[in-house]
């Protein structure tokens, strides 16, 4: 019925992940040759809904870059909870937002589904720990964060994922303006919020150094302890 | 080969190469007239794009005439005050961008009138009045941003993200949690049409 | 009722409703002296297959633990002369030294100094490091106590046990010290069977063996004679048979506090 290869039509590579799933990962004979018969391809494309989502390749890179910022997010706002050593508001401040970010953590895990990376290790460096400079950090990140979500939205292949990004972009802004007020400063500054680059968030995290190598506890090595 | 069928419908060619796989993530530009099975929304369009604006246009005038009410009243004091002259500068700012985006004069006469009754007139009224506008605004263009093609993506977003801020503001002026879940829910205009009347400043 | 100039927009939301049932588009009205009526019929938009819920913070930790990623002294008061004890940045084990972080700090002279607890004789010490010479802070949910009159190890999970085992520990001569420690490393894959197939070094140090290689630092370890087990058996070590030091090792990170009694 089809005389089409899956590779001419399989841009993303969606349907052919589609398939390993249902046969196996017999794809590797199926990909090179070159007819599609009908019933198989349609039972491909009308395969039920897998566990793992499917994204375009763009999507999942977007999702992947959105998930780092989360961690980071999340991992911030917890440890200033754990340590409390934040004034009240701050501190009440991180508990919410950071329930909130851990969920968006979650969510985002679930869209990448099996194309979920893991958390970076970090080091606040003594953000967590005194309230000026984490208020400070805070308020550039939730205003970047909700920067870059608009970006995003416009590149995003997904028209659901766009909805899904949509829904997390408003929330990060009223982050924004919460910890704003609570710094003192005027929580909307203009009428229309500017987009900005990968590039920029890329650099505020750089300055920060708060990504970290996990440390190295563990080694093959003969132990010398008492006995 | 053929783009399209008879009837309109897409082939199965077009079909496959714009990627539509099983019931999973809908991308974009899969959506087509006829012959296709149910999809919710429709196809973005530039045409598509005015009505949308149009729509929350109406959204946009609510917040305006409110803050311009109350800061006309003059009954509001301190910070409260502060934010309803800001906020209502910002809103009106969102109006004359969206009237100029669905080409429509600045012509005052033909802009709706509402009756805000005592919600002007005093802060016990006028913070959770702006804390209902807000939240319909921030759910109006949340349900409407995924139905707009991509530049008017961004110029919603952009007014989103200032509503977003301004009810983070209003809800903690009113000693209430500001981000209560981790994702907003979008509203449909149905839905936004409903809480707009619910308001009881509409007509 | 006569609908008036103030009502405009409630009779176009009325009209709009009727609009959406039929989902035809309405065009601009043209000008007049009431409001517009455009009231566009808008489809309903994808949803998004996002519903996130808040998540709550995990239980509080038995302990929080922090790399050291420069030598530095532990003092008895942030900023202050008296020196509890010198924290190295390796171990004799070549791994990254580590130090329980206690949640209390306190800036002096522009500087961010931090509590801790670190490696001491008999047991652990408190003191005061800058924040500058540690790196992040990582969480553990479980806590090692080990009994020298019963000869067990339990180890618990957010204060509930989730594993118990029999243990040889260090004779009379050569004793396992009484006190609060925590696990500084992690070994595996060497050769030694004396050994078992891994072994976790703790911050505590046999206080006969000071003179041992090494800094003589106590480990929990599997060995080659678990007949010896249960027992006091050992040069300060505590040992496990070899398939209770794996089922551990399944349960137990670095930076586990560990009490002796």
């Amino acid at each position: 019925m089809s005389d089409l290869t899956l590779e001419a039509v399989d841009r993303s590579g969606a349907i052919a992940e589609a398939f390993d799933q249902l046969t196996g990962g017999t794809r590797g004979d199926f990909f090179r040759k070159a007819l599609i018969g009908g019933a198989a391809l349609t039972a491909v494309l009308e395969a039920p809904a897998l566990a793992a989502p499917h994204n375009t390749a763009k999507d999942v890179a977007i999702l992947r870059f959105d998930l780092n910022l989360e961690y980071l997010q999340a991992a911030m706002y917890s440890e200033a909870e754990r340590l409390g050593e934040i004034r009240p508001r701050t501190l009440e401040w991180s508990r919410v937002v950071g329930a909130n970010e851990r969920g968006h953590v979650k969510a985002i895990r679930a869209l990448l589904g099996r194309d979920a990376t893991k958390s970076p290790s970090f080091n606040f460096r003594g953000v967590t720990e005194d309230d000026r400079v984490f208020t400070e950090t805070a308020v550039a990140f939730e205003d970047l964060t909700a920067a870059l979500l608009k970006t995003q939205a416009t590149q995003v292949d997904s028209r659901r994922l766009l909805a899904a990004l949509a829904s997390l972009h408003s929330v990060e802004a009223r982050h924004a303006a919460w910890i704003r007020h609570i710094a003192g400063i005027v929580p909307s500054a203009d009428a229309f919020d500017e987009p900005t680059s990968k590039a920029k968030v890329v650099r505020l995290v750089e300055s920060t150094n708060f990504v970290t190598s996990a440390p190295r506890t563990k080694r093959r090595r003969e132990p010398r302890y008492t006995g | 080969m053929s783009d399209l069928h008879a009837d309109g419908s897409l082939t199965r060619a077009q079909l496959l190469t714009r990627g539509v796989v099983g019931s999973g993530a809908l991308t974009a530009g899969v959506i087509v007239a006829g012959g296709m099975p149910k999809l919710a929304g429709s196809q973005p369009s530039r045409e598509q794009d005015a009505r949308v604006l149009e729509w929350l246009l109406q959204v946009e005038y609510l917040q305006a005439a409110f803050y311009s009410e109350a800061e006309r009243r003059g009954r509001l004091r301190g910070e409260l005050r502060e934010f309803a002259v800001l906020v209502g500068e910002q809103e009106r700012a969102h109006v004359a961008a969206l009237e100029k985006a669905v080409r429509r004069g600045g012509n005052a006469a033909r802009r709706p009138e509402f009756d805000f009754g005592d919600a002007t007139a005093g802060a016990d009224e006028f913070v959770p009045a702006a804390v209902e506008l807000e939240e319909i605004a921030v759910s109006a263009f949340n349900g409407q941003v995924p139905n707009l093609t991509r530049p008017r993506v961004l110029t919603a977003m952009k007014i989103v993200s200032v509503e977003a801020r301004h009810v983070g503001w209003a809800r903690d002026l009113a000693d209430r949690n500001p981000a209560p879940r981790p994702a907003d829910r979008p509203a449909t205009q149905e839905q936004t049409r409903e809480a707009m009347e619910a308001t009881g400043f509409v007509e | 009722m006569q609908p008036t100039r103030r009502s405009g927009l409630g009779a176009a939301l009325a009209v709009a409703g009727l609009l959406i049932a039929a989902a035809v588009a309405v065009v601009l009205a043209a000008p007049s002296s009431r409001p517009s009526t455009a009231e566009p019929a808008l489809p309903p938009s994808p949803s998004s297959a996002l519903e996130p819920e808040n998540v709550p913070l995990d239980p509080r930790p038995a302990a929080l633990w922090a790399p050291v990623v420069a030598r530095s002294a532990a003092r008895s008061r942030p900023g202050g002369p008296a020196v509890v004890a010198h924290v190295p940045a390796r171990t004799p084990e070549g791994t990254t030294n580590i130090v329980l972080v206690l949640g209390q700090s306190e800036r002096r002279a522009g500087r961010l100094w931090v509590r801790v607890r670190v490696p001491g004789s008999p047991d652990d010490v408190r003191g005061w490091m800058p924040r500058a010479a540690l790196g992040g802070y990582n969480p553990v949910h479980t806590r090692l106590v080990v009994s020298r009159t019963r000869l067990t190890a339990t180890l618990l999970r957010d204060g509930r046990p989730v594993f118990r085992a029999r243990v040889g520990i260090g004779t009379p001569a050569t004793p396992t010290p009484r006190g609060d420690f925590y696990v500084r490393n992690q070994l595996h894959k060497y050769r030694s069977p004396f050994y078992g197939p891994l072994a976790f070094g703790t911050s505590a140090r046999s206080a006969t063996a000071s003179d041992w290689p090494a800094g003589g630092f106590v480990g929990i370890h599997g060995t080659n004679r678990p007949d010896l087990i249960p027992g006091q058996v050992s040069a300060g070590c505590i040992r496990m048979v070899n398939r209770d030091i794996v089922r551990l090792d399944r349960l137990m990170r670095v930076g586990t506090p560990v009490s002796v009694r």
